[in-house]
């Protein structure tokens, strides 16, 4: 990556994220939800390129964060088994309170159920690409 | 058959770093570690970038197991 490239991706990231505290500040968000706001999207453009997750295309412009195919790989892969794993447990529960418990399924056990699927997705993303 | 490679070799005689051939072929050093380890067999498109950038020939950096290579 040449210099002049990342020099454009980094002026297109401050003025994304000047977009990002304007949208913001016309939403009536208060000024430290703002600058909170604004840190955090700047610090995500400013670590992106050396976490290992993304390679910086710059002429791509606005979407020149992109993932390279093993990073792809890797969320795919996570993504499956965060899947996979929210029909087993969500297939679990049916089977239970369909056939055996005589209450309904519980309100709460359905977040969990979400909860799990990014539970084994992120387990999964940090195992993958374990090194 | 599983994919084997001499990527690391090859790198390592040109001098490169798995930061600089990683920019080189458009990717992150994350992928070159994870092909120089066997742990991803990249695509023929990224196999064939990694052999031009390293001015050699695919068959020089990637083989199947059981084929002699030297």
């Amino acid at each position: 990556m040449r210099m002049t490239d990342m020099r454009k991706y980094y002026v297109s990231r401050v003025a994304l994220t000047a977009v990002a505290v304007a949208i913001l500040l016309l939403a009536g968000a208060p000024w430290w939800m703002v600058t909170v706001g604004g840190v955090l999207v700047l610090g995500f453009f400013l670590l992106a390129p050396r976490s290992g997750r993304y390679v910086v295309k710059a002429e791509r412009g606005s979407t020149a964060l992109r993932r390279d195919e093993w990073t792809q790989a890797v969320v795919n892969k996570a993504g499956r088994n965060g899947f996979v794993a929210l029909m087993l447990a969500a297939a679990g529960v049916g089977i239970y309170w369909g056939s055996i418990a005589e209450t309904g399924v519980p309100a709460y056990l359905l977040y969990l159920l979400v909860a799990l699927g990014w539970v084994v997705y992120f387990a999964s993303d940090f195992w993958l690409r374990r090194m | 058959m599983s994919l084997c490679n001499r990527l690391k070799e090859a790198r390592v005689t040109k001098n490169l770093t798995q930061e600089s051939l990683a920019r080189a072929v458009g990717v992150t050093r994350q992928s070159i570690i994870a092909i120089e380890k066997g742990k991803y067999v990249p695509s023929v498109r990224l196999a064939l970038e990694l052999a031009q950038a390293l001015e050699t020939s695919l068959e020089d950096i990637f083989w199947l197991a059981g084929d002699e290579k030297g």
